[in-house]
């Protein structure tokens, strides 16, 4: 009886979860179309022509860190040096890499080693050279001890010379338009506008030819593609719902564009944390709804790049359990600001719903996995039922991915038909191919935070041919 | 039934989850198919435009056998290429009819890029009522008219469009530096226009005069009014100021640079070192130098850049700097000389001798003041034949002896 009792009500819990989570998820949906609708518009009416050859853009600072990124490094830097932009210095940061990846730089780029005197506003590990290119004035190579991603962003930061700074992953390859179509919101409100970040794509070779225009190919590997829809779901679907009501909790690691005056006056990156990106994002809302001042970290729809996603699923995990781990790490540090009217919307909705959405998430998803197959055997749940509502939730499931991929389409428009039925036709089998993998590794990431692990786990390169 | 959830509801769940993913899949696929089609438009116009006016003629025919839609939205796009944009505004003129996208234009309840696309066919096609539609989009109230409009204004090569520009500079209703944007990409001259804004209340307004007018050449009138701005109350004012006087030059401007040297504010300060720069780094060492030793980073930085673009010229004035008993004079100077390669010269003749006691002292201050780090680097651009003896030259230093 006790066992009946206790089915019932986990069953109960876990379906009032899965509403919530939909309920939450839909109206994030409404908010991203709106902010996607409003974006797209602006963004149709820029005369980017004008403004990348223009002497009033904001110059910027793009800090790559580096750590073991022989493989892509190569091409990362190259189209770093190839963005469309009037003035920008990019300072690639090789934390103590083991592989060749300074070797790479320094025979790729004809670096020389400078003595460079810079400010020390922030603490990093030992910096043992500094490189300049023969080839690009505008590159900058450090070469420190490992210190970690914080670590080499603040060394970079140390080095940094123009009023914006961006932060990118040296795994990533990024398109010429990157910094053009992320600054144009702070040029129009350098005061208001904090920050800016914006989507990546996702490949297994992200160094191999990019074809804009309706005539790039999906990987057509199941794991990256599934990892692609994720990244749509994510970006489109939730994150410029996040940016239209000004609780955008998470400046991607990947493309993150901060006004350098901000990071200076916070502390710069913190190394405290399993990962930089999300915990800096919660402390500048903190600083700003603190201060009351007003401000604003904008999500763009457009894709800036492509990076590296892993091509196995014990890469995967051990990828997705950090995220689980960083995101738990960063929402119980700032537990303070839930509900706490004090913070505005980031601390009525955004950390509520993060908390909802991504913490609780592998509490309920274990817990269903456990007791959905006890339910049907004691017959809480009966077989036909249950077997409808798993279709329904694949059904509403691939609703959402048909919704990203529409407005991912819409926006981009850099994958061809037949790849987009494609990435449709996955999203209905997401439920059953690829979330079990994400289960597993959201539990793994929650159960590596409460044992207290503060390692990056880095995942291993996928093979090239 | 389950004891928790009725059959139907799942059910009814179902069907709709269904019908919806049916109806989301359908609009994704309409919706590319749509983009495809307008793809193929722009590929054949723009095959036509690559064969001249015949082509151009051809180019507008094809886009009068192409959905309306198209139109509107090729026309309201900016990323369109503007041989195509003229092409579209012929062929919206014909089928749509002036009246109708005057009428479009107008019409303020709604923006959208119907509205962007009639305007700018009205004013490719140079309708008579263009420039009072483009004036009543400027008065908008909605970002995304105002900025297609302003870029709109950016393109067209008629006067009218710098003076609506330059109104809507001085009005502030959309951020100045997208409106000097489109004044910069403009091939209007606008210089007269421009000159009047040196003498604005509005220190927003008289920021932007020196900046826009950085690109024309200089007349003494317009030199003399800048070199009094680089002394505005506004520092803002007066960066612009040292700005402009660097980029036009003029005889002033040495002077006025000079005294801005001692601008209490730090970024003035070093536009006034970029200024003494882009008239002549050289002839201005003895005012530039100390700076090296200024209390402000970026004052610093300005001045170690100024150097080095000025080259060898400027490394025996440096020389008194490396023992200078500011910190930051010392390393300034070092890496200066590192950069103009003038320390890997000095090695690379100490090195093949005769020895010399005044430069090995040279070197030796320069190792001190450079480090350890800088001297390693000098070592490895060497060519090998040298590297022994330089080797040989730092453990005389004090420096080696202390590392």
């Amino acid at each position: 009886m006790a066992l009946h009792t206790f089915v019932v009500v986990a069953v109960a819990a876990c379906l009032a979860y899965l509403l919530a989570v939909f309920a939450a998820f839909a109206v994030m949906l409404v908010g991203s179309a709106l902010e996607h609708a409003r974006l797209a518009s602006q963004a149709r009416s820029e005369d980017y022509e004008a403004l990348s050859d223009s002497h009033f853009t904001i110059p910027v600072s793009v800090i790559a860190p580096a750590y073991n990124e022989e493989v892509v490094i190569e091409a990362s830097v190259r189209s770093l040096l190839a963005l469309a932009y009037p003035e920008f210095e990019v300072i690639v940061v090789n934390d103590g890499s083991r592989d060749g990846t300074l070797e790479v730089l320094r025979k790729t780029f004809d670096l020389e080693q400078r003595e460079v005197f810079y400010r020390r506003r922030f603490d990093s590990r030992r910096i043992r050279g500094v490189y300049r290119s023969r080839l690009y004035p505008n590159l900058v190579v450090v070469d420190k001890e490992n210190g970690g991603k914080a670590d080499a962003l603040n060394a970079g930061l140390n080095l940094a010379r123009l009023r914006y700074i961006c932060t990118v992953d040296a795994d990533t390859v990024y398109y010429p338009q990157a910094l053009l179509s992320s600054l144009r919101l702070p040029m129009r409100d350098p005061a208001t506008i904090v920050g800016v970040t914006s989507q990546v794509t996702i490949s297994r070779r992200p160094e191999e030819g990019h074809a804009p225009g309706g005539t790039a190919r999906v990987d057509g590997h199941l794991l990256t593609d599934f990892q692609l829809l994720d990244y749509m779901r994510a970006f489109v679907n939730n994150r410029l719902g996040w940016s239209r009501w000004n609780f955008m909790l998470c400046s991607v690691g990947a493309f993150a564009v901060w006004r350098r005056d901000i990071v200076e006056q916070l502390g710069g990156f913190s190394g405290a944390f399993t990962c930089e990106d999300i915990e800096f994002t919660f402390r500048v809302h903190e600083h700003f709804r603190r201060a009351g001042l007003p401000y604003r970290i904008v999500a763009l729809p457009e894709s800036v790049g492509r990076t590296e996603g892993p091509d196995s699923i014990r890469s995967l995990v051990s990828q997705r359990a950090r995220w689980q781990r960083v995101i738990t790490e960063t929402v119980w540090h700032y537990r303070r600001m839930m509900f706490n009217p004090r913070y505005g919307s980031v601390g009525i909705v955004g950390v509520p719903y993060y908390m909802l959405v991504e913490v609780l998430a592998p509490v309920f998803e274990v817990l269903a996995v456990v007791v959905a197959p006890v339910a049907w055997w004691i017959g809480v749940l009966e077989g036909r039922d249950f077997v409808t509502m798993l279709i329904a939730m694949s059904l509403a499931n691939g609703v959402l991915t048909n919704l990203a991929v529409l407005a991912y389409a819409g926006g981009a428009r850099s994958y061809a038909l037949r790849d987009l039925l494609h990435l449709m036709g996955l999203g209905l089998t997401d439920l059953f191919l690829y979330r079990p993998v994400l289960i597993y590794a959201q539990a793994k990431g929650l159960v590596d935070f409460l044992r207290g692990d503060k390692e990056w786990h880095k995942f291993a390169r996928n093979r090239r041919g | 039934m389950s004891p928790i959830l009725r059959t139907e509801w799942i059910w009814w769940a179902c069907v709709a989850a269904a019908l919806a993913y049916l109806l989301t899949a359908a609009v994704v696929i309409v919706s590319r198919r749509g983009f495809e089609r307008r793809r193929r438009v722009l590929e054949r116009v723009e095959r036509h435009l690559a064969n001249g006016v015949a082509g151009r003629r051809a180019a507008v025919a094809a886009l009068g056998s192409a959905p309306l839609s198209h139109l509107w939205s090729l026309g309201g796009d900016a990323s369109v290429p503007r041989p195509i944009h003229h092409a579209v505004a012929d062929a919206l003129l014909r089928r749509v009819g002036a009246g109708r996208l005057s009428q479009t234009a107008a019409r303020q309840a709604r923006w959208g890029p119907r509205r962007i696309a009639a305007l700018r066919a009205l004013a490719l096609t140079g309708a008579p009522d263009i420039w009072r539609l483009l004036a009543l989009a400027l008065s908008d109230a909605n970002g995304v008219a105002l900025a297609a409009t302003i870029g709109l204004l950016g393109e067209l090569e008629d006067p009218r469009a710098g003076d609506l520009l330059v109104e809507a500079l001085k009005a502030g209703r959309y951020p100045r530096s997208r409106i000097a944007t489109a004044i910069e990409s403009s091939s209007v001259n606008t210089r007269h226009l421009l000159v009047p804004l040196l003498s604005a209340t509005d220190a927003g307004v008289r920021f932007w005069g020196p900046m826009l007018l950085a690109r024309y050449t200089t007349t003494p009138d317009v030199t003399g009014r800048l070199e009094v701005l680089a002394s505005d109350a506004d520092p803002m004012v007066r960066k612009a100021a040292l700005y402009a006087l660097a980029r036009m030059g003029g005889r002033g401007t040495g002077p006025v640079a000079v005294l801005a040297l001692q601008d209490p504010v730090p970024f003035v300060r070093a536009y006034a070192i970029r200024a003494l720069a882009a008239l002549s780094a050289v002839e201005h060492l003895s005012a530039i130098t100390p700076l090296l030793a200024d209390r402000d980073w970026w004052v610093r930085s300005a001045v170690k850049e100024a150097l080095v673009a000025a080259g060898p010229a400027v490394e025996s004035a440096l020389v008194p700097y490396l023992s200078h008993p500011d910190y930051f004079a010392r390393n300034g100077a070092a890496e200066v000389l590192q950069n103009t390669g003038g320390f890997e010269r000095l090695l690379m003749i100490e090195a093949r001798g005769p020895s010399n006691p005044r430069r090995l002292a040279v070197l030796e201050m320069l190792a001190s003041a450079g480090g350890l780090r800088m001297w390693d680097g000098v070592l490895l651009r060497l060519p090998p034949e040298a590297q022994t003896r330089a080797r040989e030259i730092l453990q005389t230093t004090h420096l080696f002896s202390g590392a």
